[in-house]
């Protein structure tokens, strides 16, 4: 469990965090989305102690980072730039934390196992694809068996099967009853992961919501459909239990029903339906909407 | 947490490659020495000058200890893992610190009797047991020492390895060097006195036996360990304050 508590930091005059208040809670993948330099990343190294909040509170287990004993055994966290000296073997790298973080000299193997890195624990990490640096910064972060994990953009630049990897890795990780904080930038990489999500843009909290309650709330699109009566079609699918708004003096605006429902509904009531349009709205339609007002760095004439 | 370090420095080639460069020249300049000075006049610590490059190799080592875990960004999970930023740096300086004292007195000590096997070969006899000897070769590898974790110094404070080497580099070699020769002859001598290189001389040369020159200025050997300490005792200090205070990003 992480609670994030009135968190800002700023850098000169510029908030990269501002004001930011919500929980991490065990037992799911919680998405942490935003766009590039929404401050996702000051947030988790915030959390680690390792930036220092301008103001704000984070409790880790219900403490402050800095007084957790062996902190490797509540959170472990796979940050960014991998964060291992490529001239040294995977096995000396997790010995070095291990001992660093009074962690028994076994968990290496397990890790190491439950990476697959074991066949090439000798080799220098120089020679490691990224593939295989992504799976040596996990097994770091698995050393110490915490109970919370944090990965920050793990699946940046991954190819197909390690994106997978990961992500089965992470609901089983959440399955296992652990806390798992997952940053990125794209909507689409937490669609299939994220049970909860938590949205940043400028440094500021922009939603805090079960991740299927955003799908339902912005995705899924609307009909425009044109018809010969529009109040009685408003009444008829109102009644069918959907979200219905007039469009134009002929146009209603439907959400919350399929155009053969429409279509159906309007047919039994004895409405005649003109024309349907669906406009469709992806889960990445959604997210871009919610952070539109709140992206940062905007290419020119995009 | 000297632990965890102690896997650090062994498991990469740098330190193993710092150590025998440290080695090659310091060795190689004492079977120089001892080669090519003509018999008549010996200055038995003079077979001790290839400690310079044992400095080069040591602060260079020093700095890498700690700007290459900056650099690489393993600096996050070390600190994560051990939110004592001080503890980490201090395990980090004292484990350097041993490591360079023994590998520096390793070498002066090998450096010194090497020359001292070779001159004997032509007829020129000295040993670790004449006066003032033994210390000169102590302080030697002592002050090779303290480079070296003045270079750890000159890592913590700017974090990046090519910036610290150079400016580890400029410090030690150039610096040092240009300054006093620019400051007003009134305070030039104590300047100079007190720059790392002399202070090594006069370290490393308690059991010189020619006279030298009257321009050529170096503090008692007492007064010399002593600036020595407090130099030391600075780039341990310096780090473990500034290190609490800055973002590890």
């Amino acid at each position: 469990m992480i609670e994030i508590e009135g968190l800002s930091k700023r850098y000169g005059a510029r908030y990269a965090v501002r004001d930011l208040t919500f929980s991490v809670r065990p037992g799911r993948v919680t998405g942490f989305l935003g766009p590039n330099g929404a401050g996702k990343s000051t947030t988790m190294r915030a959390v680690l102690g390792l930036d220092l909040p301008t103001s704000g509170r984070i409790r880790v287990d219900g403490r402050s980072y800095a007084a957790l004993d062996r902190p490797l055994t509540h959170v472990g966290m796979l940050l960014d730039a991998g964060g291992v000296h490529p001239g040294r073997s995977a096995r000396q790298h997790l010995r070095a934390v291990a001992a660093a973080g009074r962690l028994p000299e076994r968990r290496v193997e397990e890790v190491l196992a439950r990476v697959g890195l074991t066949e090439v624990a000798r080799d220098r990490v120089g020679g490691y694809s990224l593939g295989m640096r992504q799976r040596l910064g996990i097994a770091t972060a698995l050393l110490g068996d915490p109970g919370i994990l944090m990965f920050d953009e793990p699946v940046n630049g991954l190819d197909p099967e390690g994106i997978r990897w990961i992500r089965d890795l992470m609901k089983a990780l959440a399955a296992e009853g652990r806390t798992v904080f997952v940053s990125s930038h794209l909507m689409s990489e937490m669609e299939n992961t994220a049970d909860h999500l938590v949205v940043i843009g400028r440094g500021r909290l922009i939603a805090d919501i079960p991740a299927r309650e955003l799908i339902e709330r912005y995705s899924g699109g609307f009909l425009s459909v044109r018809t010969d009566d529009p109040g009685r079609l408003i009444t008829v699918l109102a009644a069918a239990g959907a979200q219905v708004t007039p469009e134009g003096a002929d146009t209603v605006r439907v959400v919350g029903l399929a155009g053969d429902a429409v279509a159906r509904l309007a047919h039994d009531a004895g409405v005649l339906v003109l024309d349907v349009v669906r406009h469709a709205t992806s889960l990445e339609d959604a997210y871009l909407r919610l952070t539109d007002a709140a992206v940062e760095y905007r290419g020119a004439g995009a | 947490m000297i632990r965890s370090e102690w896997i650090k420095l062994w498991s990469v080639r740098s330190t193993w490659v710092a150590l025998y460069v440290a080695a090659a020249g310091t060795i190689g300049l004492s079977v120089l020495y001892a080669l090519v000075a003509k018999t008549g006049d010996v200055e038995p610590t003079d077979a001790l000058q290839g400690a310079v490059f044992g400095q080069l190799a040591f602060g260079v080592l020093g700095v890498l200890v700690v700007s290459s875990e900056f650099t690489t960004g393993l600096i996050r999970t070390t600190f994560a893992t051990m939110p004592r930023r001080r503890v980490v740096i201090g395990a980090k300086a004292g484990l350097l610190f041993a490591v360079l004292v023994v590998a520096g007195e390793v070498l002066a000590f090998a450096g010194f009797i090497t020359a001292q096997i070779l001159f004997a070969q032509r007829g020129v006899r000295f040993s670790l047991a004449d006066h003032d000897m033994a210390i000169s070769v102590l302080g030697c590898g002592f002050h090779m020492a303290f480079i070296g974790v003045f270079g750890f110094c000159v890592g913590v404070l700017l974090r990046r390895t090519t910036a610290a080497v150079s400016t580890f580099f400029g410090i030690v070699f150039v610096a040092m060097g240009v300054i006093p020769a620019l400051l007003p002859n009134t305070v030039r001598s104590e300047a100079l006195k007190l720059t790392f290189a002399k202070v090594g001389e006069a370290m490393a040369t308690p059991a010189r036996i020619s006279p030298r020159m009257p321009a050529d200025h170096v503090l008692s050997p007492g007064a010399a360990w002593g600036a020595c300490l407090v130099y030391l005792a600075i780039s341990v200090l310096a780090p473990l304050l500034v290190v609490t205070r800055r973002d590890t990003n």
